[in-house]
């Protein structure tokens, strides 16, 4: 049986002081009901997503925002894989709809992190790290990419290599109204910005940020019932690494997620070249070039040729987050796998006609990876 | 005594006041499971094949840089280790074995993926308060 997207929707991504996790879940899921054409009462099912309970005190939040949204009856279950949760929030509620459970499930995915200081956040995310053996030693989140980094310059990659990709990220984002920083950047600013965790600037993080998105999915019957443009999910494939970034086989690539690509490549019965366009986890740039490799869409260790050429933008070998991606459109860390979910379907569907939309695509390919490539989920989508 | 630069409660047990002590002996130990061999630093308790028949084992103490950030006085460390700026952060390999973990690494200014490491597991801080291993350049 296949799983169609019925509806989707988005807030505004960015420093949200004046949203609660209820605010910023609200205003995702009305337009996606909307979109839909179904209300709270329609939904069999909510599966929600929130990574950081450290970020609010709040108990429990999925039964909170369950009940502002009018869905209570239908019991929530909240799903945690660290920046990976949207992405396997989708996976949970594909699941309950394949195995004939459910018809249609609620996906939710928000994430509130702006209201702390950002050294404080950075020490909230680094606890995400084994609390005694590297946390202990004050290895953020920017450090275990960052060592990633120092890996592939040594082998080579260039700083200007690593930097063409948040410029390709910001001139996209720049035209997304959802995105945190809508404006763009130039090289050799980005460049040479302030240090974060040497070799990765400013350019190369993601923002921190607040923000919601939300999708609802359903039977193949229902969705075709609903919707005459249906997208369906033809591909799931999920994989994980060790906790530790140290006990990694190699510190260049995320075997996860080249595993997660392979199931997911199978279960579609496609192969790289057949995806149309990209949403992968750029959390920083060199999470970005790793992807391309991954993913199959340039050869191992070319990513920052692949880079360098622009063969990411529209038009080249693969367009990749041509919504701004992690770096643009910013990270809400629970809300990004649902996120991506709503870029692809608007693609697919056709609703995007701007400088954003990639046309004639049919399918698009989902990457959404939790801390240092602990959790890898590759979803892939076909209208 | 306490491990690390920063740490909480709620992870102190007996087994990690029994690796500070080999530490503050000046012992650089691991522990190897008794049934499939596996060797593990930092140490473990129990085997990733469920096994807890396990051995602490000497370790090698010349380690291989394998990858490392740096963070700077203008970088962003996690607020526990603010007032350690600037730092190394390394992984390195224990040389002969298939060992590897995350340590600060001292003594360079421009380090090389590739370049030998000395491991010191005894490195006092904060008056004799807290203990932690690290990478120096041989």
């Amino acid at each position: 049986m296949k799983v169609g997207v019925v509806g989707v929707g988005h807030s505004k991504f960015g420093k949200r002081a004046e949203a609660t996790i209820r605010d910023l879940s609200h205003e995702a899921v009305k337009p996606a009901f909307e979109d839909a054409g179904l209300t709270p009462k329609d939904v069999d099912a909510i599966v929600f997503s929130l990574a950081g309970d450290m970020f609010n005190g709040q108990g429990s939040p999925a039964a909170l925002v369950s009940d502002y949204l009018g869905t209570y009856q239908a019991a929530p279950i909240r799903v945690e894989s660290a920046c990976a949760s949207g992405a396997a929030a989708l996976k949970t509620a594909a699941a309950f709809i394949q195995s004939g459970l459910h018809d249609k499930v609620l996906v939710v995915a928000t994430e509130s992190m702006s209201h702390v200081s950002t050294s404080e956040a950075t020490e909230l995310m680094s606890r995400t790290g084994d609390m005694i053996w590297e946390y202990s030693f004050g290895i953020s989140f920017p450090a275990f990419y960052a060592i990633y980094a120092s890996r592939r310059m040594a082998e080579g990659l260039t700083r200007a290599q690593l930097s063409a990709i948040p410029v390709k990220s910001h001139e996209y984002g720049a035209l997304n109204p959802n995105a945190h920083l809508q404006k763009t950047v130039g090289l050799e600013e980005a460049m040479k910005s302030i240090v974060i965790a040497h070799p990765l600037n400013l350019y190369d993080c993601c923002p921190i940020s607040d923000g919601s998105a939300a999708a609802i999915l359903a039977s193949e019957k229902t969705t075709k019932d609903l919707t005459d443009t249906p997208v369906w999910i033809t591909g799931i494939g999920t994989s994980g690494d060790t906790m530790q970034i140290a006990d990694r086989p190699n510190l260049t690539n995320l075997s996860g997620a080249q595993r997660a690509a392979e199931i997911s490549y199978k279960m579609a019965g496609i192969g790289p070249k057949d995806v149309d366009f990209a949403e992968v986890h750029d959390c920083f740039s060199i999470a970005e070039l790793m992807a391309y490799e991954d993913l199959g869409f340039c050869p191992q260790g070319e990513g920052g040729k692949f880079a360098e050429d622009g063969q990411m933008y529209i038009g080249g070998t693969t367009p990749v987050n041509i919504d701004g991606g992690l770096k643009s459109k910013g990270h809400p860390v629970g809300a990004t796998g649902v996120s991506q979910c709503y870029e692809i379907t608007r693609q697919l569907r056709g609703d995007i006609i701007d400088k954003h939309a990639i046309e004639g695509a049919e399918i698009g390919l989902q990457h959404n990876v939790g801390m240092h490539g602990t959790f890898v989920n590759v979803l892939i989508y076909k209208r | 005594m306490k491990f690390g630069y920063a740490s909480d409660k709620k992870v102190e047990t007996e087994f990690l006041d029994e690796f500070i002590q080999k530490l503050a002996d000046d012992k650089f130990q691991g522990t190897k499971c008794r049934d499939c061999s596996k060797t593990y630093f930092p140490p473990r308790k129990a085997c990733q094949c469920l096994s807890t028949n396990m051995e602490w084992v000497d370790l090698p103490r010349e380690a291989t840089l394998e990858g490392y950030s740096f963070i700077g006085e203008m970088g962003m460390p996690p607020e526990a280790l603010e007032n350690r700026v600037p730092y190394f952060i390394a992984v390195g390999k224990l040389d002969g074995t298939d060992v590897t973990f995350t340590a600060h690494m001292t003594g360079v200014i421009r380090p090389k993926i590739g370049m030998k490491l000395k491991v010191v597991p005894n490195q006092k801080l904060d008056d004799g308060e807290r203990i932690v291993y690290k990478f120096v350049k041989v």
